[in-house]
């Protein structure tokens, strides 16, 4: 039988070819990461001690995340330099 | 389990593989990136180290189990896992060809006993060697960008147990279209849309799909290279960096330019010249033309071409030393049609102001081949080997005017044609009896010697010899003598050769068809350089003459040009080697007719009175008593000869017809009814004909008016009989007596006048005296047939006549006892005399009534044959001209005038000449 979450958290996958390029980076001021915590951190652990429900917040939260960072993502737009999904945002 | 597989992605590269402390290995496998929408594989080989005759090699992988095993390989459940990472093969459907998405696989091993054992090192030991590995295909394909991964786990199955031995961990890439770049641009007035991925050089047409890697690559390109491209829209920059963008580096860009010189040979024709640093090829290229643009000769035309190269030189030379190039393959045929034809358009509509074009794509490619300018200096030994010969002859002879001449004056000079004994006489005819076939006249050896001497001799005394020559139709020619020598070098110092590379004692063919033992070359034929045979061609205005034959009877010959004009002489060699050699001399000859030339006597008495003749002495006068003339003139210096043209026997000419009565001549003919036997014509003087009066003839008597030839002594026997005597008295003008002979007759009487033969045989008895005065007459009976039937019966009389026209053959009187003798007629000279005959060559002045004869014996032309003369009156020109056609003419001046005495002739050979005289004064 097939995972349920056959190629739905593909996108959560690291860049490992472009991680290559920055693993050397030492960049300062990028803001705190809430990729994997922004709903973790608000929410509480009682709610997610549910596999079933733990799963489901981590797609809102990548959704939240995703929301948030747009903001940073508009700086990058004009700036045809760097990857689209580049993510070494102040 | 299966503890020495060795696992390879493709040809790239050995998979490293970890195994775990459960005994299963892992391995993993990273794709290249790979835009959305393109298939990105990786295929993967599965073999097992074995031990094959003590070497470890490969081998597909052996069944660790008596039954009968396989791999099978099916994707792990993953919480990452994606599908768009997935196995697959190839299915045959209706023909085609297709990929077949396989989720699992199985793949059978090598059966258990193939292996025989197992080495010290764990390596199964195989007595045949298989090494087709187990191929395993994976591809990634997603329509979405991000990350890929799934792993792959491979089992071993022997139909009892499935264990699971090894996984292998696929990555992959996934890039999508950067809308950024594409707003960019679009906000920059640029476009660059998907459908244009196929212009760039790198894409590769067989994809499907836009390749968004490099569409991304280039667009950022493009917002970098923008600057240079699109403020310089529509000049020669902007395209060429254009091409450039677009990759096409070794694209050479070229524009046409008309050709607007009308006096150019390339007028109306395009000359392409590559445009300027598009490539550093075109420059190349464009400092080698040597064609100036702009110019007033060339006009833009708008029109481009995009030029792409097939091979390049690589700087490598063949054993030639012609470069050698490699084919570039920068563009397959598809690609030219897709990429090209696509760029073309591109450029046309975005980057090329509205009236340019590309007309054209073309493939060039260089060849080279090899154009040497040798120069050889070779030092072999050159011989020169010279077919055939070089021709020179010979004329002879070799200076002065050449004329046609009278050939007999010309055999006279070796033959003696009176000499019948000799053979001379046959010899003479025989010669010329082959120079009138036609002129081709070809002679025997000896007739051509002859000849040879002849024409010397007689060259050799042309200025002493009298050359007379008055007789029609005789051959004429012009007498030369063709020789050939000169083309052979005869003297033994001219031989470039000794006498032992002649091989003498050789074998070899001759000409004569034998063999003998030597070259063939002898002391006698060495000089003919194996030419065997001359031919001599003589060609002139109406003839060709043609001698061909054998060398030694050929070299030298002799001819007579029967024509006047230029000749040209052709002198050819064949030799034995086939080879013709010849040598032509145009107008060699230019042979003339001599002057004709007349003179013209008439018969003059003068006044008749001695007393006006100043004559010192009587002795010293020429004339005699009756003809009280004075002839000054010596015989020796008269141009007249007194046997052809002041005889005129020679020229006896009877025409009473209106118009032709002056040029008449007194005729005797035969008239039986006739006292003396014999009648004559009038001739130009009677009655009716001289319309002239009286005091025009002064200086005519009697005698002058009877134009005729010499009247011969002459008489009649018309009965004889045996006993007659017949008496004969002649006049001795010198001793001033009369003698006397006679003769009896002793032949038989004739019976009758039918009895012919008794009269013929007293004929013959009086030609057979021998009588001083008998015997200068000859005797002939004159018999006449009576009945009409052919045959003569009657014997009319017979006739003595003087045997010369002379007083010394005349009688005084005769008489027959018995017998009848009549018809007496005493010798009478009616042809001019020395002491009547007044000769003239120049202007004289004669009194109407004067006949006058003119004779061209005296020309040196010879073999005249054919005469026109014309008569005409200057002075009255309404007298029309009188023409006659004969060789002398003859004719009774009676009317006044100055007068042209002119003449027209032919010689036998058909050559014309003509003379005219202003001669003549009738008063």
């Amino acid at each position: 039988m097939d995972s349920p979450f056959k190629d739905l958290l593909r996108y959560k996958l690291k860049n490992l070819y472009g991680g290559a390029k920055t693993r050397k980076d030492n960049r300062l001021n990028l803001g705190f990461d809430y990729r994997d915590s922004l709903m973790q951190r608000n929410l509480s652990n009682h709610i997610l001690r549910n596999q079933t429900m733990s799963d489901f917040i981590g797609f809102l939260n990548d959704y939240m995340y995703n929301i948030l960072s747009s903001v940073k993502k508009l700086k990058q737009f004009k700036n045809y330099t760097v990857k689209k999904n580049d993510t070494n945002i102040r | 389990m299966y503890n020495n597989l060795e696992l390879f992605k493709g040809t790239d590269h050995r998979l490293t593989i970890n195994r775990g402390v459960d005994g299963v290995w892992d391995t993993a496998v990273y794709l290249d990136e790979v835009s959305t929408g393109l298939y990105e594989s990786s295929t993967i080989f599965i073999l097992e180290s074995v031990n094959y005759r003590g070497d470890n090699l490969l081998s597909k992988p052996v069944s660790e189990s008596t039954s009968l095993a396989s791999l099978e390989f099916e994707w792990k459940i993953d919480k990452y896992e994606s599908s768009d990472l997935f196995m697959y093969g190839a299915k045959v459907e209706s023909g085609i060809t297709k990929i077949d998405v396989k989720d699992t696989q199985k793949i059978d091993t090598l059966d258990y006993y193939t292996a025989v054992g197992v080495d010290p090192n764990g390596l199964k030991i195989v007595s045949a060697l298989d090494n087709e590995a187990i191929q395993i295909n994976v591809a990634l394909n997603s329509s979405d960008e991000g990350r890929h991964q799934r792993t792959l786990l491979v089992y071993s199955n022997d139909g009892v147990d499935k264990t699971l031995i090894g996984r292998i961990f696929f990555y992959g890439e996934v890039e999508g279209e950067d809308e950024r770049l594409r707003v960019l641009l679009q906000n920059m007035g640029a476009v660059l849309d998907e459908s244009d991925f196929i212009l760039f050089k790198e894409h590769d047409i067989t994809e499907m799909s836009p390749d968004f890697i490099l569409l991304n690559q280039k667009r950022r390109e493009l917002l970098l290279e923008l600057s240079n491209i699109k403020p310089f829209i529509g000049t020669y920059k902007a395209i060429l960096n254009a091409i450039d963008f677009f990759g096409y580096n070794n694209l050479t860009l070229k524009e046409y330019w008309l050709n607007v010189d009308s006096d150019s040979s390339s007028f109306g024709k395009l000359h392409a010249v590559p445009v300027a640093n598009s490539s550093k090829w075109g420059e190349a290229v464009r400092k080698t033309i040597n064609v100036e643009v702009p110019s007033s000769n060339l006009k833009k035309t708008s029109r481009f071409s995009l030029v792409y190269k097939l091979n390049a030189p690589n700087g490598e030379v063949d054993e030639w030393d012609i470069p050698l190039v490699d084919e570039l393959f920068d563009f397959t045929p598809e690609e030219v049609l897709i990429k090209l034809y696509g760029l073309k358009n591109k450029l046309q509509k975005e980057y090329l102001p509205l009236s340019a074009r590309i007309i054209d794509i073309v493939g060039e490619g260089d060849f080279f081949a090899q154009k040497n300018l040798n120069i050889w200096n070779n030092q072999n030994a050159i011989a020169f080997f010279s077919e055939g010969h070089d021709i020179k002859f010979e004329h002879y002879p070799t200076k002065g005017n050449l004329y046609i001449e009278d050939i007999s004056l010309v055999l006279r000079k070796v033959y003696d044609p009176d000499n019948i004994t000799s053979g001379d006489y046959q010899k003479f005819h025989d010669i010329l009896n082959a120079y009138e076939h036609d002129f081709k006249n070809d002679f025997t050896t000896s007739q051509r010697e002859d000849l040879i001497e002849a024409i010397e001799l007689f060259y050799e005394s042309y200025n002493d010899d009298s050359l007379e020559t008055f007789n029609e139709g005789i051959p004429v020619g012009c007498p030369v003598i063709l020789d050939g020598t000169p083309s052979f070098k005869q003297s033994w110092e001219d031989a470039k050769f000794t006498w032992n590379d002649a091989d003498p004692t050789g074998i070899a063919p001759i000409p004569n068809g034998t063999v003998q033992n030597h070259s063939g070359i002898t002391w006698d034929n060495w000089w003919k350089t194996w030419v065997y045979e001359i031919e001599w061609l003589v060609i002139g205005d109406g003839f060709t003459q043609q001698f061909r034959g054998p060398i030694d009877d050929y070299i030298k010959i002799p001819t007579f040009l029967p024509k006047v004009g230029d000749v040209s002489v052709e002198m050819r060699t064949y030799d034995m080697f086939g080879h013709r050699s010849y040598d032509r001399e145009s107008s060699l000859f230019n042979v003339k007719l001599k002057e004709v030339e007349f003179y013209g006597f008439y018969k003059a008495i003068g006044d008749g009175e001695w007393s006006n003749r100043s004559v010192d002495s009587w002795e010293n006068t020429g004339g005699i008593w009756e003809l009280p003339r004075n002839n000054r003139k010596a015989i020796v210096d008269t141009d007249a000869s007194w046997y052809i043209g002041l005889d005129r026997a020679n020229y006896t000419h009877d025409n009473p017809a209106p118009g032709q009565e002056n040029f008449s001549t007194v005729y005797r003919y035969d008239d039986i009814y006739s006292e003396t036997g014999y009648s004559e014509t009038a001739g130009p003087y009677f009655w009716d004909n001289c319309d002239f009066e009286w005091r025009y003839t002064s200086e005519l008597n009697w005698e002058s008016t009877r134009i005729g030839p010499d009247l011969a002594a002459s008489f009649l026997i018309k009965d004889i009989s045996n006993g007659s005597v017949l008496t004969v008295n002649y006049h001795n003008q010198q001793l001033n007596v009369i003698q006397s002979g006679s003769v009896t007759i002793t032949s038989a009487t004739p019976t009758g006048p039918n009895d012919i033969l008794a009269w013929q045989d007293i004929a013959d008895e009086l030609n057979d005296s021998t009588d001083e005065i008998i015997s200068k007459f000859v005797y002939n009976i004159v018999v006449q047939d009576t009945n009409s039937d052919g045959t003569a019966d009657t014997v009319l009389y017979i006739a003595g006549v003087g045997k010369n026209y002379s007083k010394t053959n005349d009688f005084d009187s005769v008489s027959l006892v018995p017998g009848v003798v009549g018809g007496e007629v005493k010798q009478v000279t009616y042809n001019p005399t020395y002491d009547e005959v007044d000769i003239f060559s120049e202007w004289r002045e004669v009194n109407r009534s004067t006949h006058i004869t003119f004779c061209t014996e005296i020309s040196k032309m010879p073999g005249i044959k054919l005469n026109k003369w014309t008569i005409t009156n200057n002075t009255y020109p309404d007298k029309s001209d009188i023409y006659y056609d004969d060789n002398v003419l003859t004719y009774l001046f009676k009317y006044p005038g100055d007068y042209t005495i002119s003449i027209e002739v032919e010689d036998t050979n058909g050559n014309k000449n003509a003379t005219s005289k202003n001669i003549l004064k009738v008063k």
